[in-house]
């Protein structure tokens, strides 16, 4: 696998500071950063439906491999050479059900959890 | 002879036994770490290991040398074996502080090796068409 596409919610201001945190992070994994919904993100994936990927973060492998939600959030982390080892240990099957009910909860929230999200992300 | 120069060399004669005991430890134990970390790669794990060793030696008998100096005057044997016993108790934590140090870069180098190699950690949710040559934002 040489890259993953993300597609990402460019309204979301959460969103947008977590894309410029993955872009600076170095990587195993090269990502692009696509607007859901965005006449790119429709070019390149025309069978993804753009409301889906507006709703939950979804990346694609140069395979066609989608991941959603909590799993492309995995993904982007296995992506960075510093936090792949804590997307093995986010997934391992004592940490997934919580770390997925936590992202799904950050999701849900992301309006309202974007300016304490953004310090933190400046921060890490 | 001269009971310092005595002294000398018995600290030179030891810590070089105890260096080169060091060096095969690590030359023997740190091979197979540096044939996993270079994915079975034997001819390469076998040259970085060599030049490993180079390094150790290189900055271990540097240190044996430049802490060669005894400065309180040695008039006998009790004050020659004291003398004697704090140079050596020196080099051998130096030795162990950098034998530690090895290991520690070793296992680094196997951990991210192993992480540069792992799969992804979650399976997919689907499969869709990708096309190419899209412009990207």
């Amino acid at each position: 696998m040489r890259d993953l596409t993300v597609l990402y919610d460019a309204t979301c201001a959460l969103c947008v500071d977590a894309r410029r945190w993955l872009e600076a992070q170095p990587k195993f994994v090269r990502l692009r950063f696509l607007p859901a919904g965005s006449p790119g993100a429709a070019a390149r994936f025309p069978e993804l439906n753009p409301a889906d990927t507006l709703r939950d973060i979804t990346v694609v492998d140069d395979a066609g491999n989608v991941y959603r939600g909590p799993k492309a959030w995995a993904m982007c982390l296995w992506a960075t050479r510093s936090y792949r080892g804590w997307s093995q240990r986010l997934t391992s099957p004592e940490l997934w059900p919580m770390a997925k009910r936590m992202i799904a909860w950050v999701s849900r929230n992301r309006g309202s959890l974007a300016p304490a999200g953004g310090w933190a992300l400046r921060r890490l | 002879m001269d009971i310092i120069v005595t002294t000398y060399l018995i600290y030179l004669g030891l810590s070089i036994v105890i260096t080169i005991w060091v060096a095969r430890a690590l030359f023997k134990n740190g091979l197979i770490f540096l044939v996993d970390v270079f994915a079975g790669n034997e001819a390469l794990a076998s040259s970085v290991n060599h030049l490993l060793v180079v390094g150790f030696y290189l900055i271990n008998l540097g240190f044996v040398a430049l802490a060669l100096r005894i400065a309180t005057p040695v008039p006998d044997a009790r004050t020659s074996i004291e003398a004697l016993a704090s140079k050596i108790g020196t080099v051998l934590l130096v030795l162990g502080t950098m034998h530690f140090f090895n290991l520690y870069v070793f296992s680094r180098l196997r951990r991210n090796a192993r992480l540069e190699l792992a799969p992804p950690p979650v399976e997919p949710d689907a499969c869709t068409a990708v096309r190419a040559a899209a412009a990207h934002a």
